[in-house]
């Protein structure tokens, strides 16, 4: 085939200029690190990345929800445990009270001791998140749970929270836990307990040593009941966790480069580039009329 | 038997011949990085011999071409003129979509986070106030890309307008080279003529033929006639008020034929092919991901009671058709205004209660996208990868186009180039032949002068 001078410079700086081209590609991505950036560099690829990425941004998502249930939990056990510790101390004034060589006055001031410990449990039973739900209200969150006798106002409602695609734990408890529903009414059986004492009635108290163990126990039980939904939420985040690992590293497989591999291929590019420079330089001193 | 006289004749011719031959040479070499040249040459003829001597003469210049590769080059510059167009039309909507911030798949995610903290604190302000805002965030980034497509379809009608201008100059232009061929049929005016037609193909494809009669022919796609020897016609663009674009018509006197649908080659076609086509199935596949959101979580939402315990409120401004619902979808300016409004508790129940939010967040996992066969998500990241798929075949044609109007560069060149040596070489073959018919009529000149001098 005739080839004119013309021909073999022109192909001879294509050749060149798609060398460089190449250079310029490739040191893009090393210096990037992505191999595929766009849909266009690798459809399949890019498409199959996405949607990884969506799956783990949503798995990001149930952590937060997770973080935010896992909050309101651990002020739940706080609240229960506050609640806990002064129906054993009311047990134990209980026990003290119930002797028979106590007198009224010592009754009295046990009276007193109970009423502060009822103040006590019935504001941590009444407990708010920061933004201002009751705790322990069901779904009625707008409003105190125990009103001032200490009786259950809110309702058994529990709210559910997404522990993973699909699965779902419980994230409240409602108060309903700390009434006749559990076992006794909490609260009012220590107010009963302190009006026993008021009264300086022997068989009042000790019907509520009775009530207070039975209390003591249901609160117990409630806060177990709090610390397993916990353990089910840290269960959902440590898997979580792990899916978020696995997709990241699925993610990273489809879409960046593997730096040696690329060193050593921008290298060999870059010596084709040489190559194709100097065949174009000495072309031209080829061809040029003598 | 040759005179004397009759032989300075002969030398004179030769010598002429030798002119014609250097001057052919010179002017192929003068002409070598001349765009669309055609090296030519002259034939020598012998003349009969009577007696004797003859002599010779050279015909007028002719291109060196093929017409077969003229026609070929022109048929893939149509092609590469079209993948051209679609290519970089299609890289630039690709960019669009996906750069500006996050995309809309990546909005879509933050509002599923969104709803998912407002599921374990649906009374929490905050928490809802930022729910609210990354809905608001989606609808703003769907319709940065709603007005992201609709601008790449403007800027590709502008290049249909411009180019169809530019066909109706080269029309003209091959018009009125036929004509002077007609007159005078001038080796450089068939280069011109091809340039010209190299561009015109280049432009909007077509086949463009030269017939017996030495006249080019232009034919679109669809038989229509753009160039008929001396005669143009035009190719002219006008609002089209159905789609809001502009049509593109061939005007040949009163006769118009509307050709947007049948141009398919050239860069025009590659414009058309992205406005109509490509851009135009990503805007109703963003049209429809708007409306399938707007309605999948309004008609859960309105089952689901505010803080403020009412019903039947909307989340999105609801969107009666499809048509312009990426360019359309809002949040609700209520919604915006009062994160309260948001309905996250069932009827009747108090606002610690998320079973609606809990709903809400449910639609991320229904097929409610691409006709019940995608998820939300699903299809915004689809609609991305169509946009990059067809980029990524585009720029693989238009790579092959180039390649195979390369290889048919070469083959031109092959043929029709000016190669300097062999440039060189001829004149060199010319000079001495001149330099041997001058010394021939030297010869007979000291022969004429010797038998002059005699008698």
């Amino acid at each position: 085939m005739r080839i004119t001078a013309h021909r073999m410079l022109e192909l001879a700086g294509q050749a060149a200029g798609k060398a460089q081209s190449d250079v310029a590609d490739l040191a893009a991505q090393v210096s990037s690190g992505k191999l595929v950036e766009r849909p266009s560099d690798d459809p399949t690829a890019w498409a199959h990345a996405r949607r990884l990425e969506l799956r783990k941004t949503v798995s990001e998502g149930q952590g937060g929800g997770l973080a935010l249930g896992r909050d309101q939990l651990r002020e739940t056990e706080r609240a229960l445990g506050t609640i806990g510790g002064i129906m054993a101390e009311a047990k134990q004034l209980a026990i003290q009270a119930a002797n028979g060589t106590l007198s009224a006055l010592d009754r009295d001031s046990m009276q007193e001791v109970v009423n502060g410990l009822f103040g006590v449990a019935r504001s941590a039973a009444n407990t708010q998140t920061s933004s201002g739900e009751y705790l322990l209200a069901g779904a009625q969150g707008d409003k105190a749970p125990f009103d001032a006798a200490g009786v259950y106002v809110g309702d058994g409602a529990a709210r559910s929270l997404e522990t993973a695609e699909g699965s779902f734990g419980v994230a409240t408890l409602p108060g309903t836990a700390l009434t006749a529903a559990a076992g006794v009414d909490v609260l009012p059986a220590l107010a009963r307990f302190a009006a026993a004492l008021g009264a300086n009635d022997l068989i009042g108290i000790r019907t509520a040593i009775d009530e207070l163990s039975t209390g003591h126990d249901q609160v117990s039980k409630a806060r177990a009941t709090v610390g397993s939904m916990m353990v089910v939420f840290d269960d959902a985040d440590a898997a979580r966790g792990g899916l978020e690992d696995t997709l990241q590293a699925r993610i990273a497989a489809l879409t960046e480069i593997d730096i040696v591999s690329a060193a050593s291929a921008l290298a060999q590019r870059t010596r084709a580039l040489e190559a194709a420079q100097a065949v174009n330089g000495k072309l031209a001193e080829l061809l040029r009329p003598r | 038997m040759a005179d004397l006289l009759s032989l300075l004749d002969l030398g004179a011719a030769g010598l002429a011949a030798q002119h014609n031959g250097v001057a052919v040479a010179g002017n192929n070499t003068a002409n070598v990085n001349t765009e669309g040249y055609s090296r030519q040459r002259i034939a020598f003829h012998a003349g009969l011999a009577a007696p004797l001597v003859g002599g010779v003469t050279t015909s007028s210049p002719r291109r060196v071409d093929s017409e077969l590769l003229a026609g070929r080059e022109r048929l893939a510059s149509a092609a590469l003129g079209r993948s051209g167009a679609r290519a970089p039309a299609l890289l630039d909507l690709e960019a669009g979509l996906v750069e500006g911030g996050p995309s809309i798949d990546e909005h879509l995610a933050d509002l599923w986070a969104g709803l998912q903290r407002v599921s374990a604190m649906p009374s929490d302000s905050l928490v809802r106030d930022a729910a609210i805002a990354t809905a608001k965030a989606l609808t703003d980034a769907m319709r940065q890309r709603a007005d992201a497509v609709a601008r790449s379809r403007s800027e590709a009608d502008a290049r249909i307008r411009n180019g169809s201008d530019q066909a109706t100059t080269l029309a003209k232009e091959i018009a009125d080279i036929n004509r002077a061929i007609r007159i005078s049929d001038d080796p450089v005016q068939r280069d011109r003529r091809d340039v010209a037609a190299g561009k015109l193909a280049e432009l909007v494809g077509g086949e463009g033929r030269i017939d017996a009669d030495g006249q080019m022919r232009w034919v679109l796609p669809d038989g229509g006639v753009l160039v008929d020897g001396d005669h143009a016609a035009r190719l002219v663009t006008s609002p089209d008020a159905a789609t809001g674009f502009s049509k593109v018509e061939l005007v040949d006197g009163s006769r118009r034929r509307d050709v947007t649908a049948t141009l398919d080659g050239g860069s025009v076609g590659g414009d058309l092919a992205f406005r109509d086509v490509d851009s135009a199935q990503t805007a109703s596949q963003l049209d429809q991901l708007a409306f399938d959101l707007t309605s999948s979580l309004n008609a859960v939402h309105r089952g689901g009671a505010g803080l403020d315990g009412v019903v039947g409120r909307d989340l999105f401004v609801p969107q009666a058709v499809v048509a312009g619902a990426a360019s359309r979808i809002a949040v609700d300016p209520a919604m915006l205004a009062d994160s309260t409004r948001l309905a996250t508790a069932a009827p009747g129940s108090g606002t610690g209660d998320n079973q609606f939010a809990i709903k809400l967040l449910a639609v991320r996992d229904q097929r409610v996208a691409g006709g019940g066969a995608k998820t939300l998500g699903e299809a915004a990241i689809d609609i991305i990868g169509d946009v990059g798929r067809s980029a990524a075949d585009a720029k693989a044609a238009g790579v092959r186009d180039a390649e195979v109007g390369n290889h048919l560069a070469g083959l031109r060149d092959s043929l029709s180039g000016v190669d300097l040596d062999e440039e060189l070489a001829k004149m060199v073959h010319f000079q001495h032949a001149s330099e041997a018919m001058t010394r021939f009529l030297s010869t007979v000149d000291s022969m004429l002068g010797d038998l002059l001098t005699r008698l």
